[in-house]
């Protein structure tokens, strides 16, 4: 009787073979399926974009929390970083190096897998890629101390991930020579210059992009319909809560970031790498070197050539009410006046009534800054503050302003745990927070004079970097 | 009691007829379909509607056969050959069995087995049982009626997801639902993921324990796992719940019409302000009707049911309208002397809507009224609803009707399920059963988000209204679940040994294929994607086929020692390409130390009148997700063009994870069986656990499925059943179950701390760590120094979210013709966090900073509200009355002739709770319940309205 049992489960599996019932069909295309097919290395430097576009919307995010710009008045992202309270056991710790590492990995794969095995693949295919891995090693040395440059690898301090970041920029232009990557990387190789205070190369460098491409810039594009989206102008401005709010002396730079639909379906690019940049060290080489004379030309060229030549769009933000929760205070009128610190003078302009019909809002750069203003000021500090404003308010929302304040994040526990090179002893799993940064969410915090109609920030934060300029931990140029 | 004639040798070749009849031992009513064979053989009859019998003897041996009569609920009667005289007719005496030993159970054995020969413990809930609730889903009808599992509904909402619990916590990579077989058809359990955040409707998931058809149950059979579920092999950790249906059988045609009319009210226990209930909650009508028809001849046995359910539901503008319909057929044939042919067909059509709560974002009403959004959402309010005027109240009011009124969605789920079993007696002693199923289930969701609604809810004056946001999202979830399985079962005795040897081969294809397509930018009345200016889509499709074969011996010598062993192998195509079938070996003793002759001897048969022991060993597995195992790259658009990304890391060593239990227990039954104990001790030890363990930043990728876990569970059961008066007219029956539990994760294998159904690390998450218990809270803990906050720890334990103890008891109490019943469950030892609490601290909407110091509050306002989230875990003990009714039947004297029998009823579903917490301890924030895939354990209470209060009358008329 058994042998009919075998017998009967025999036929049994053959009429399941036969009506395909024992085999199942993987959706997905495995990884060795996808190398085998045509127009790989083209599907996979779009999905590299795509990748540039996630790592930046991870890093916009929390490192504007963790600088003065953007206090987080609701609950969906950290509520740390705004004090600023970095601990390596943070999972947004975690998440910004894996942005990054992600981005490095990507670009990796590309370059060393994906390309070979394509006949199709192009030069600038492989210029675009080490292009990633050049912003990787970069964004490895502004944002952290020290992170490996492979997976599991030894972690390597700042100025050796600026320096890879250097040697890699320059094989996407040696690859690349006319394309808008080696534009961009020499613009990310004057900043490398700038952090690591090789002056003479930063003024070679920044000239160039002066004299050569004054109105580039080079933008992160997102997808608002098939994603990654710009998360960031889903902060500011889809999302129907108000969940990032300005610091009031930036209120009218916001958002920078916005939806012409109303719907989040068009996007507003990030801008990587812009010639503003240039100008901006530029000056501060020249204020350092030769003094206020040789800088404020450079400056007033930056607001006359450049930012005079930004798009600015005219939005509908009356949704826009900074009632996030947490604070209720922020001002919503544009008779209301703003000190930069205690003891400073009340200053108009800076906040935007965005219930008196539509707002205008600068997409790439913006500044409050006047020409009178560069001319007016009187010595090193004082333009040196005015520098410092500018790159804080042209910069905005780009994530940048976290890299001038001097902050720096640990490695995450998460890598120190798995990762054997890093003892759970290292100085790195600590952050680096200058000694000057006040705490408590001083940075995002406020006074509001109701009767007066003025609102006082707490700190001048660029006031504090030039005091503070002799530190190793911030304005390179000065040490 | 038995009563036989005479004794006289039969005679051992003839061919001869036995004769008889078989009545109720207290009643004298006669009993029909008493199932009379011969012992060790398949030779078999059932009585008519009369209780006779003619059994057909053919020409064996008798001499050591005996005549076996056996029916549910009753005490297996075996009388041997040798003390029967052919030539009479035969007077038999069932009495009822009071601790069902000898109850014929098939879950978990392939095919038949007496509960007398396991070591492991089999709970099945009989036909009365099912009758007397008024629950409309299988989950919940068991609630309170397992003695040794939980049965938590997370959501009072129509279709929620519940949480199964029974030996504690085995995974930390799936939910801890059993598997579910109706008539050995494996059906959907929803263990498979709604990947596209689709069948989470407004923010909650959809169960599909909510819509397996409950009309026609004759019998649920449930194993907790381990041993009891080895021959389930890689799919069975969480236990098997096994409903059976009925097939009609020999006797009259009988038509019952069985309605329920009544009310379905919120409960608003845990309301924080009673003016919540006046702002979303209403009474609604509850209607349920159905009609049975059941009937046969001993060739041909059928059974016909429908039913319609409407309930109007609890929340305003019928926001939680459930309509569901069933149809259910069985049909029983013998198509010739050793064969017979047995079919069950079910289908089920449930609709309904669901208001938007938890995480569905903007505006949502429990979230609006009890959080304190009030304050910010819409024209806003003061959030502390006790301080507004009643004008303010009004226009609240008014604004929140509207908010409701507009929200505009519908559910609706279409399930088809069918069993074959064909049954073969080649020989005697030989039973070969084919059985084949399908259950297919099809999920539609649709929600209509109208420019309407969110000009609403945002306040949009008419001048800034908006017209391009409104959206509509579709979803489609298709199951296919294939089972098919054959198997054979011999018995054999000889002298005093019987051998029960199961064999058989077992087949699951499961597909799970899920859409989700959107339409962004609609105008309002639009109701298809193809009107709005944008659309996406999604698809997702997870397949997985498993294939296994098992073996098992039962042993037995003199009907009191029995010993079991078996093992089965499965291999399974989301395993990893590395890994090759997978075993789980079984093995069991027990021991009828009441069956003893110096037991009988020294205790007769009424002080101490039951014993057995027994202990037992096995394996049982969970296997891993489709397609998990492969490496794999990702595409999707990106400014209109492929884009291939990483995909998932993939794991060519994905095995099962592996459940080894060990238990031991004893049954003891005292006073002529009217006191019945049940007692085990248990430990499981999952090994090879699956966890998604997030991968180190620097390998530039998230997670990774990978087995290596521990996770150990421990804990004693104890089942009470006792019978304090059992009389002509009295029976009152009171059953009680206590479980202890331990659960603890002993080797994450060197992952990190992860969360698996909580917020963000800075909130309050569930997480799974080593050393801790799977899912324990986890946030920031406030140290407090002359009432201001002084410092924060962050991420620390805040208090596990299993219970230590947990359990139920019941009340069956019968007078003549009336019966009284309730059930009631309870736990203690976990503990939950109430998100509404420590939002209403932040937005200012409590009346006493929910105790936090007002020095802190003066010092620093609100804004540390996530650095003491310890100050908002509290601890859910409970005790819950889920039923309490009453039943009266008629006799059949008064009715005249009218009918057959007529019963009336009045239950109350979910009257009386009491909590430990401030909050529902069930309720669980949407998404956190899961319910589909992802392992949880709740202990999140947020924006979730607990289970409904429903008062329902019914009659049940049979012709």
């Amino acid at each position: 009787m058994k042998n009919s049992i075998i017998a009967l489960s025999i036929l049994v599996s053959l009429f399941l073979q036969g009506c395909g019932l024992d085999a199942v069909e993987n959706p997905n295309v495995t990884t060795e399926k996808f190398l085998d097919s045509p127009q790989s290395a083209t599907n996979w430097v779009n999905g590299s974009r795509s990748q540039m576009a996630s790592t930046i919307n991870v890093i916009i995010e929390l490192t504007e929390l963790t600088s003065d710009n953007y206090y987080n008045n609701r609950t969906i992202s950290s509520k740390v970083f705004d004090i600023p309270q970095i601990d390596y056991t943070d999972l947004d710790v975690g998440r910004i190096q894996s942005a990054i590492h992600s981005l490095r990995r990507t670009a990796d794969f590309g370059l060393n897998t994906v390309l070979p095995n394509d006949p199709d693949s192009t030069p600038e295919q492989e210029a675009e890629l080490k292009f990633y891995l050049a912003v990787s090693q970069l964004f490895s040395g502004e944002y952290f101390e020290a992170l490996p440059n492979e997976s599991l690898g030894a972690p390597l301090p700042s100025e050796t991930q600026l320096g890879l970041a250097n040697t890699t920029f320059d094989e996407v232009i040696s690859l690349a020579p006319n394309s808008d990557f080696a534009k961009a990387a020499l613009i990310g190789k004057a900043r490398i210059a700038f952090h690591l205070n090789s002056t003479s190369d930063l003024r070679t460098l920044a000239t160039s992009v002066v004299n050569n491409t004054p109105q580039f810039t080079y933008q992160v594009q997102f997808d608002g319909i098939n994603g990654p989206s710009n998360s960031f102008q889903n902060l500011l401005f889809d999302s129907s809560q108000d969940e990032f709010a300005p610091l009031p002396r930036l209120d009218f730079l916001d958002p920078k970031y916005f939806s012409i639909d109303g719907a989040g379906i068009s996007q507003i690019p990030v801008n990587l790498f812009k010639s503003e940049e240039a100008y901006l060290m530029l000056a501060e080489l020249e204020l350092k070197e030769n003094g206020l004379a040789s800088a404020q030309p450079v400056l007033v060229d930056l607001l006359n050539d450049v930012i005079a030549n930004r798009d600015v769009t005219s939005i509908d933000d009356s949704r826009e009410t900074r009632s996030g929760g947490n604070r209720t205070d922020y001002p919503l009128s544009d008779t209301v006046k703003v000190r930069f610190s205690q003891g400073e003078p009340a200053l108009d302009d800076f906040i935007l009534d965005r219930q008196d019909g539509n707002v205008s809002i600068p997409t790439v750069s913006g500044t409050s800054v006047t020409v009178a203003q560069i001319n007016n000021a009187a010595t090193v500090d004082e333009l040196l503050e005015i520098i410092y404003l500018m790159r804080q308010e042209i910069f905005i929302a780009e994530g940048r302003r976290v890299v001038d304040l001097g902050i720096k994040y640990p490695i995450s526990q998460q890598e120190q745990a798995g990762n054997t090179n890093i003892s759970g002893s290292s100085p790195y799993l600590d952050a680096i927070i200058p000694g000057f940064i006040p705490l408590s969410r001083s940075m995002d915090d406020f006074t509001v004079d109701e009767t007066q109609g003025i609102v006082t920030i707490a700190v001048n934060m660029n006031e504090e970097l030039v005091q503070n300029k002799s530190s190793d931990l911030v304005l390179p140029l000065w040490q | 009691m038995l009563v036989f004639p005479h004794s006289e040798l039969p005679s051992p070749q003839a061919a001869s007829t036995l004769q008889g009849v078989v009545i109720d031992a207290i009643n004298e009513d006669p009993i029909a379909g008493v199932t009379i064979s011969i012992s060790g053989t398949t030779i078999g009859v059932a009585t008519n509607a009369d209780g006779s019998f003619l059994l057909n003897i053919p020409e064996i041996d008798l001499a050591n056969k005996s005549l076996e009569v056996r029916f549910l609920g009753y005490k297996t009667l075996y009388i041997p050959f040798s003390d029967i005289d052919l030539e009479e007719e035969l007077s038999l005496e069932l009495e009822q069995d009071l601790l069902k030993v000898d109850e014929i159970v098939v879950t978990g054995q392939g095919i038949n087995m007496e509960k007398r020969r396991l070591s492991t413990n089999i709970t099945s809930v009989t036909e009365e049982d099912i009758e007397l609730s008024s629950s409309n889903r299988v989950d919940q009808l068991l609630q309170s009626k397992i003695p040794n599992a939980q049965f938590r509904l997370t959501n009072g909402q129509p279709g929620s997801s519940s949480i199964v619990r029974a030996r504690g916590v085995v995974s930390a990579f799936i939910n801890s639902t059993p598997i579910i077989y109706v008539d050995g058809a494996r059906v959907d359990n929803l263990n498979t993921a709604a990947q596209l955040g689709g069948g989470s409707s407004s923010g909650a998931a959809s169960s599909s324990l909510a819509d397996i058809p409950i009309e026609n149950i004759e019998r649920i059979e449930y194993i907790n796992g381990g041993a009891a579920t080895t021959m389930y092999g890689s799919d069975a950790a969480n236990g098997v719940i096994q409903i059976f249906t009925k097939k009609g059988g020999d006797g009259d045609l009988q038509v019952s019409y069985n309605a329920q009319l009544g009310s379905t009210a919120p409960t608003n226990d845990y309301l924080y302000f009673d003016r919540t209930a006046d702002l979303l909650f209403q009474t609604g009508l509850y209607q349920k009707h159905d009609v049975q028809v059941n009937g046969g001849t001993q060739k041909l046995g059928y059974s016909f049911s429908a039913g319609i359910t409407n309930d109007e539901g609890f929340r305003i503008a019928n926001q939680n309208e459930n309509t569901k319909i069933d149809f259910r057929s069985g049909f029983s044939s013998k198509i010739n002397d050793k064969t017979d042919y047995k079919s069950s067909f079910g289908y089920t059509t449930n609709t309904f809507r669901r208001a938007r709560n938890g995480n569905a974002g903007g505006y949502t009403g429990l979230w609006y009224t009890e959080s304190g959004s009030s304050s910010f959402t819409g024209p806003g309010f003061n959030p502390n609803l006790n301080q507004l005027s009643d004008a303010d109240f009004e226009l609240m009011k008014n604004y929140v009707q509207k908010a409701e009124e507009t929200q505009d969605n519908e559910t609706n789920i279409n399930r088809f399920q069918t069993s074959q079993v064909i049954e073969f007696k080649p020989l005697n002693t030989l039973l070969i059963k084919a059985t084949a199923g399908v259950d297919y289930r099809s999920q539609d969701e649709e929600t209509y988000t109208t420019n309407e609604y969110l000009n609403h809810v945002d306040d949009l004056s008419p001048a800034n209204s908006l017209f391009n946001r409104g959206s509509i999202s579709k979803f489609n979830r298709t199951y296919l679940g294939l089972t098919g399985e054959l198997n054979a079962q011999h018995k054999y005795d000889v002298s005093n040994f019987s051998f029960i040897s199961t064999v058989g081969t077992q087949f699951f294809r499961n597909e799970d294929h899920q859409v989700a397509y959107r339409g962004i930018d609609v105008r309002d009345g639009a109701r298809s994607v193809s009107q709005a200016a944008n659309t996406e889509s999604s698809e997702y499709l997870s397949e997985v086929v498993n294939y296994g074969i098992y073996f098992q011996e039962n042993m037995g010598y003199k009907n009191r020692y029995f010993l079991e062993f078996g093992i089965r192998g499965d291999g399974n195509s989301a395993f990893g390409d590395n890994v090759g079938t997978q075993y789980y070996p079984k093995a069991g003793v027990a021991y009828l130390v009441s069956a003893e002759p110096f037991f009988i001897n020294t205790f007769g048969n009424s002080a101490f009148s039951y014993f057995k022991i027994k202990a037992n060993y096995g394996l049982a597995g969970n296997f891993p997700t489709p397609f998990a195992g492969e490496r794999t790259v990702d595409f999707d658009g990106f400014l209109g063009g492929q884009a291939a990304t990483f995909g998932q890391e993939g794991n060519p060593n994905l095995k099962p994870e592996k459940v080894t239990s060990f238990e031991i227990g004893a049954d003891f039954g005292f006073a002529d069986d009217r006191i019945f104990l049940n007692a085990n001790y248990y430990y499981t030890e999952t090994n090879d656990a699956l966890f998604y363990v997030p991968l180190e930043p620097s390998l530039g990728t998230g997670t990774q499925l990978q087995n290596v876990g521990v996770i150990e569970n421990r804990g004693f059961e104890f089942a009470l059943t006792a019978i304090p008066v059992l009389t002509q007219d009295w029976n009152i029956r009171v059953k009680a179950a206590v479980n202890t539990l331990d659960n603890k994760v002993v080797d994450a294998g060197g992952a990190s701390p992860f969360n698996i159904n909580g917020f963000s690390a800075r909130t309050i998450q569930t997480v799974v760590e080593e050393g801790y218990p799977v899912g324990y809270l986890r946030g920031n803990k406030g140290t407090f120094v002359n009432g201001v906050l002084d410092s924060t720890t962050p991420q620390a334990f805040l208090g596990s979210t299993i219970p230590d103890v947990f359990g139920s008891v019941s009340l069956n109490a019968n007078y003549k013709r009336f019966v009284l019943f309730s059930n009631a469950d309870f736990q203690t030892g976990a503990y939950a966090h109430s998100f509404e609490r420590q939002f209403r601290f932040n937005y200012g909407a409590s009346d006493n900073n929910e105790g936090i110091p007002q020095t802190e509050v003066d010092a620093n306002g609100t804004s540390n509200w996530l650095n003491f989230t310890d100050h908002f875990v509290e601890k859910t003990d409970f005790f819950k009355i889920r039923t309490i009714g009453l039943n009266y039947t008629f006799s059949k004297s008064s009715l005249a002739g009218l009918a057959e029998s007529v019963s009336v009823g009045f239950s109350v579903i979910n009257p009386i709770n009491f909590a430990s917490s401030s909050f529902d301890p069930e309720a669980t924030q949407s998404g956190g319940d899961q319910g589909q895939n992802g392992a949880t354990t709740g202990g999140i209470a947020y924006a979730a309205e607990s289970a409904p209060r429903q008062f329902l009358g019914s009659i049940k008329i049979t012709f």
